[in-house]
């Protein structure tokens, strides 16, 4: 509710508008015709309004560059990049899921009625329900226990330090059959500081290791796929931290944390698919 | 929408989150971690953004969680310090000294109320729209911005601020 200042029907909002500029013309001067009558007010009202104005300036003054994209931070400037990637992902996903639900809706058009009874019925539903209740891939657990049993090892976290990764590259490779590059993560404040070449019933996996600015790691694991399908990303708690996981060009990855905040997993993640993906 | 359109949508954006910062932190590398903060947020938020949505809103609104996040953080790392008064910080910018009472003054103003007048004065946001960036009933926000212009006014008191007369 807004209250009434006094009786004179000069309401806050109408002080408000007035420090901001906002009434129409005509109310502007008949409330400021009314505020004079209070010297005492009208002063006020005045040292608000130069109030707002040099927080104005202070702004422009505080923030000189905000024009110059050369002059921002580099970090800063990375991130919105990444965020406009991954914003643009979600629209072209977006707009082809709709085209694809008109794609799927189309052999039924004819028959409306049909069509209506597969939607009620949850046929276009089923596939999103039972990829949320499997339980995640072998590969993924075999990460986790990755990370815990050798990320986590200050000592020798790795068998490739990050100066041998060159060399680890061609030998995943040979391994592997793919190519494996890993993203270079420092825009969200990780480094790369070693790799380890593991195995588990399905073939080899390439393990990455990574480091935050606080000493915490990271594992980023990632195998051949059986498809080329993409997929994207699911989450997971795991006994002992986070774990997210997705495929993208005939690879698997996960990326296994022990982060309390789930939104920083998350953000590494889309960075590291964005990445992986060549989207930045 | 296209990459190039979103990225320099963001890029203004941006601008406007660091004005922001900037006059809710007064000091450059605090708002510019602010605004990091921000954007990571909101690249993992992102499959909660709706493409037709108005992103600016939605930056502005992460902002806010954000910036009430370390203000709550602060206040346990400060509860937990022995209490010795801070030195003045030097001045980030060179900034004309009744500019700079100005926001000495904001600054000690509860956050509550620090907000919608910042949102209002350097982002000219309509009322509604900074109402849902704090996301509070408009009632609520006209209040605080009210009694928060009023509270700023009180603190700048008798220092020499710039006048500007309504009526000559």
């Amino acid at each position: 509710m807004i209250e009434k200042t006094t009786k004179d029907d000069v309401s806050d909002e109408d002080i408000q508008r007035i420090i901001d500029g906002t009434l129409d013309p005509e109310r502007h001067a008949e409330i400021v015709a009314r505020i004079a009558q209070d010297p005492e007010r009208l002063e006020r009202v005045e040292s608000m309004i130069a109030h707002n104005a040099a927080l104005k300036e202070a702004a422009a003054a505080l923030a000189p560059y905000e024009n110059d994209p050369a002059e921002t931070d580099a970090r800063t400037r990375e991130l919105s990049e990444a965020l406009a990637a991954t914003l643009a992902e979600r629209v072209e996903t977006e707009a082809s899921a709709r085209k694809s639900w008109r794609a799927r809706l189309a052999p039924y058009a004819r028959n409306t009625a049909a069509a209506a009874i597969l939607v009620a019925a949850g046929w276009f539903g089923q596939s999103a329900y039972e990829y949320a209740n499997a339980p995640y891939p072998g590969y993924v657990a075999d990460a986790a226990g990755a990370h815990l049993v050798f990320a986590e090892d200050q000592q020798f976290p790795a068998e490739f330090r990050a100066e041998a990764l060159a060399l680890a590259a061609s030998w995943f490779e040979e391994k592997m059959g793919h190519a494996v590059a890993p993203p270079e993560l420092d825009i969200v404040g990780l480094q790369l500081i070693g790799a380890r070449l593991l195995g588990n019933k399905e073939g080899p996996l390439a393990q990455y290791i990574y480091e935050d600015e606080g000493g915490e790691r990271l594992s980023l694991v990632v195998k051949a796929a059986a498809t080329d399908r993409p997929r994207a990303p699911s989450y997971r708690a795991l006994p002992q931290g986070r774990a997210s996981y997705w495929s993208d060009r005939g690879l698997e990855y996960a990326l296994i944390s022990r982060y309390a905040d789930r939104d920083r997993h998350a953000s590494i993640t889309e960075v590291s698919r964005a990445l992986l993906a060549q989207r930045i | 929408m296209s990459r190039q359109d979103l990225s320099e949508q963001i890029t203004g954006h941006v601008a406007s989150l660091r004005r922001y910062a900037m006059v809710l932190t007064r000091k450059p590398d605090e708002a510019e971690d602010l605004v990091q903060d921000c954007l990571t947020r909101a690249i993992a938020a992102a499959d909660r953004w709706q493409p037709d949505s108005d992103l600016r809103a939605w930056l502005f609104r992460i902002m806010h969680n954000v910036f009430i996040d370390n203000v709550r953080k602060q206040r346990v790392r400060d509860a937990a310090r022995p209490v010795i008064a801070e030195p003045a910080e030097p001045p980030a910018q060179p900034v004309r000294v009744e500019l700079r009472q100005v926001l000495d003054a904001l600054h000690a103003l509860p956050e509550h109320y620090r907000e919608p007048i910042v949102l209002v004065a350097i982002n000219e946001m309509t009322y509604a729209d900074a109402a849902r960036v704090i996301d509070v009933p408009l009632g609520t926000f006209m209040s605080r911005l009210a009694r928060g212009r009023e509270a700023l006014r009180r603190v700048v008191g008798g220092a020499k601020a710039p006048h500007l007369r309504l009526v000559s």
